[in-house]
């Protein structure tokens, strides 16, 4: 199969994805996390308070990305008699039994927002066989937030480190390649940019606007882009200086051609091995803030909220508060570094030149 | 042989090239580095110029600065009936880049590791739009593969997996793609083993007669400029001492320096060989060379002027042209004896036998026993 030219690996790429695949632990958490990314992106399949599959009357219902369908679609009323609210797919098991009706509820039938006042005692509420990790101060399921706590985190983290990358490497080329008072003067102002502190900054930021995704965001990657400069702009350093650069500019390669197809293959390991730290600090910094509260709006699902309920003094006793975020937030985390561990190992040039 | 008869392809006048010293904290200039300083040539259709001297002495950047791939302080570049092209900006330089192309000496840097041999040689098609993309492109990729003597699968495949002299043939028909007039040469064979440097060289001479090619040709390898080289040009600290038709410089060098670089080519034959020139000391900063001519602190015949004037380039009618005043009309009568003396042993010692060891370093026929090597697959 011919694979377009900027696609094809280069061997030296190939003995790279080799060796990482070698490293079993950094390969092994690098399934783990990815499966349970693309399925938190399925998360309404997992934990929802709408069934998968209703079979109702000879007619297949699909709510979970569908519109909204009212009680008396499947012939049921709330405890007022009222048929315009929507349906109660929890109720649907107990209504169909002996009807050839049916319903497949999601394994976590709750949605991260929905308060569950069924019990006689106050919520948080222990787990149970109705809520397996317990409810939160507002009765909301913890385990559902959980997993949408991770999804928003994940995509969070990720969105960030590309954002900070891509900007960070076109600053870092440009520094490195133009060389010069261009660079002088830029290396300067990341350095004040940099000695700036974020999260106070953030956090005047969030008592004027109240941050959304979007907004935190953007903050974030503000404040973020710069680590990675300082290595694109060495690598350029480098690899500018080698003969096959100046045979590009000798067939005509405008600038841009040179910097973006001829050094940047040549200086990518930095920015592969940076990723999953990035990634890391980013989960890291959103959990921070969410847990100060100065992060995503409530109700958001978040990990960081989870946290500061259970640390909040009311909530001391309740254990299985503090224990399902901590453990989601260790084992993620270890789990990217892991990954970015063996990346590291991977890239590392000594493996072929050991020094004794 | 001088092809005077023949089309003027490049014609180089009074190339300067002076690298600034900066200091301090407000990065003033306290000095210049020349590398080259004032330099003259002419290169006609099908015609190889050689540029030799020692390491430092200018003549990588005199081939850099050509191609505008540093900017030239002064002087005057043409291709053809070209306007001036120093200093002009990459732009309008692009045209050019078709006429005139270059050969880099180290062929394992000179590749992109990272991009296939295919995206290497057809990058010029690319940039200059001279066939599209996929198909026609893949073909005349393959041919210009074919033409360098690899085979055509080679496009699909990485730099590292070839060897030096491959690597120079892939480096070759990168340079050939735009089907330039000129290939400017630095060093092409000096990083590559002896058995190999005859077969690049024998395929550069073979794309000469087929393309009408001109060869600036840098080096310091004399028996390589000897054998390939229609006219060689020698510098010293970024200025021209002494140039001419090859078999004249090499056979009756007249410069001291020339003397001295061909008394270091080996010779195999006990008998030929002549009393090695030792130069003492160093090539002398360019920063601050020394007063008069560059090279008298070196030199053995130098008198009175040497250390005072810097000698000028003079015609000696057969087509050589010399920076010394040992062939200064103006100083023919100051020459003391015990000068005319040395010279007359200087590098020429037994002088009978000089030129013909240098043509057995020089002659084609000496070289055409090596074989063309087949690319392993």
């Amino acid at each position: 199969m011919r694979l377009p030219v900027w696609l094809r690996m280069s061997p030296v790429t190939r003995r790279r994805v080799a060796r990482f695949r070698r490293i079993k632990r950094g390969y092994w958490s690098f399934l783990i996390l990815t499966i349970l990314f693309v399925l938190s992106l399925f998360a309404e399949l997992v934990a929802n308070n709408r069934a998968i599959i209703v079979y109702y009357e000879g007619q297949f219902f699909f709510p979970t990305y569908a519109q909204f369908y009212e009680m008396d679609v499947f012939g049921q009323e709330d405890e007022f008699g009222f048929t315009d609210v929507e349906a109660d797919y929890r109720a649907m098991r107990e209504q169909f039994a002996g009807t050839s009706n049916w319903v497949l509820m999601p394994p976590i039938p709750f949605n991260p927002i929905e308060m569950d006042f069924t019990y006689d005692a106050p919520p948080p509420n222990p787990p149970d066989g109705r809520h397996i990790l317990g409810t939160d101060t507002r009765g909301r399921d913890v385990a559902a937030r959980l997993i949408y706590g991770f999804r928003i985190c994940m995509l969070f983290a990720l969105a960030l480190t590309l954002v900070t990358t891509i900007v960070g490497t076109i600053i870092g080329c440009i520094q490195g390649y133009m060389s010069g008072w261009f660079d002088i003067l830029s290396q300067r102002v990341i350095e004040v940019w940099q000695s700036l502190p974020f999260l106070f900054i953030v956090i005047v930021l969030a008592t004027v606007v109240r941050p959304g995704f979007w907004t935190l965001l953007a903050v974030m990657a503000v404040f973020g882009w710069m680590g990675i400069t300082y290595y694109m702009r060495t690598e350029m350093y480098r690899e500018k200086s080698r003969e096959y650069c100046l045979a590009a500019r000798s067939l005509g390669a405008s600038n841009g051609r040179i910097v973006f197809l001829h050094l940047l293959p040549n200086a990518l390991t930095p920015l592969v091995t940076f990723t999953p730290f990035a990634v890391v600090s980013g989960i890291f910094a959103l959990t921070a803030l969410d847990f100060l509260g100065y992060g995503l709006q409530p109700p958001t699902p978040s990990w960081g909220e989870l946290l500061s309920q259970a640390l909040s003094p009311g909530n001391r006793r309740n254990l299985w508060l503090v224990l399902s975020p901590f453990a989601a937030i260790s084992i993620t985390l270890i789990l990217v570094t892991l990954i970015g561990e063996a990346v590291r190992e991977a890239f590392d040039p000594k493996q072929f030149a050991r020094y004794k | 042989m001088e092809n005077h008869d023949q089309e003027l392809l490049l014609s180089v006048r009074n190339l300067k090239k002076h690298f600034p010293i900066r200091k301090g904290l407000l990065s003033r200039v306290v000095a210049h580095v020349k590398a080259v300083d004032g330099v003259d040539f002419d290169l006609h259709r099908g015609e190889t110029l050689g540029i030799v001297g020692e390491s430092g002495c200018g003549k990588s950047t005199t081939g850099r600065l050509i191609l505008n791939l540093i900017e030239p302080t002064a002087g005057e570049i043409r291709i053809g009936d070209s306007p001036n092209l120093a200093s002009l900006p990459n732009k309008q330089w692009l045209p050019y880049r078709r006429r005139i192309q270059m050969i880099f000496q180290d062929p394992y840097s000179s590749l992109n590791p990272r991009m296939p041999v295919g995206a290497i040689v057809g990058e010029a098609l690319a940039i200059h739009k001279l066939t599209p993309p996929g198909e026609p492109r893949r073909r005349r990729v393959a041919e210009l593969l074919e033409q360098v003597g690899l085979p055509r699968d080679a496009a699909r495949r990485f730099p590292h997996e070839f060897s030096g002299g491959q690597r120079q043939r892939i480096g070759i028909a990168r340079a050939l793609a735009v089907e330039p007039e000129i290939l400017i040469a630095d060093e092409p064979v000096s990083a590559l083993d002896v058995s190999i440097q005859a077969q690049v060289i024998n395929l550069m001479e073979d794309l000469q007669r087929k393309m009408q090619l001109s060869y600036l040709f840098i080096s310091h390898d004399l028996s390589v400029v000897g054998h390939l080289c229609h006219r060689v040009l020698v510098m010293y600290l970024g200025r021209t001492v002494e140039t001419g038709p090859t078999p004249k410089l090499l056979y009756q060098p007249r410069h001291p320096y020339t003397r001295a670089l061909l008394s270091a080519v080996p010779v195999i034959e006990k008998d030929q060989r002549r009393k090695r020139i030792v130069l003492d000391g160093d090539v002398p900063s360019p920063v601050n060379p020394p007063s008069g001519c560059h090279f008298h602190p070196r030199c053995a015949c130098k008198f009175d002027p040497c250390e005072k004037v810097y000698p000028k380039l003079i015609d000696q009618g057969d087509g050589v042209k010399v920076a010394c005043h040992l062939y200064d009309p103006e100083y023919k009568d100051s020459i003391p004896d015990s000068v005319h003396r040395t010279l007359n042993n200087y590098g020429t010692a037994p002088a009978s036998n000089a030129s013909q060891q240098v043509a057995t370093v020089t002659t084609p026929e000496s070289n055409d026993t090596t074989t063309e090597d087949a690319p392993t697959p």
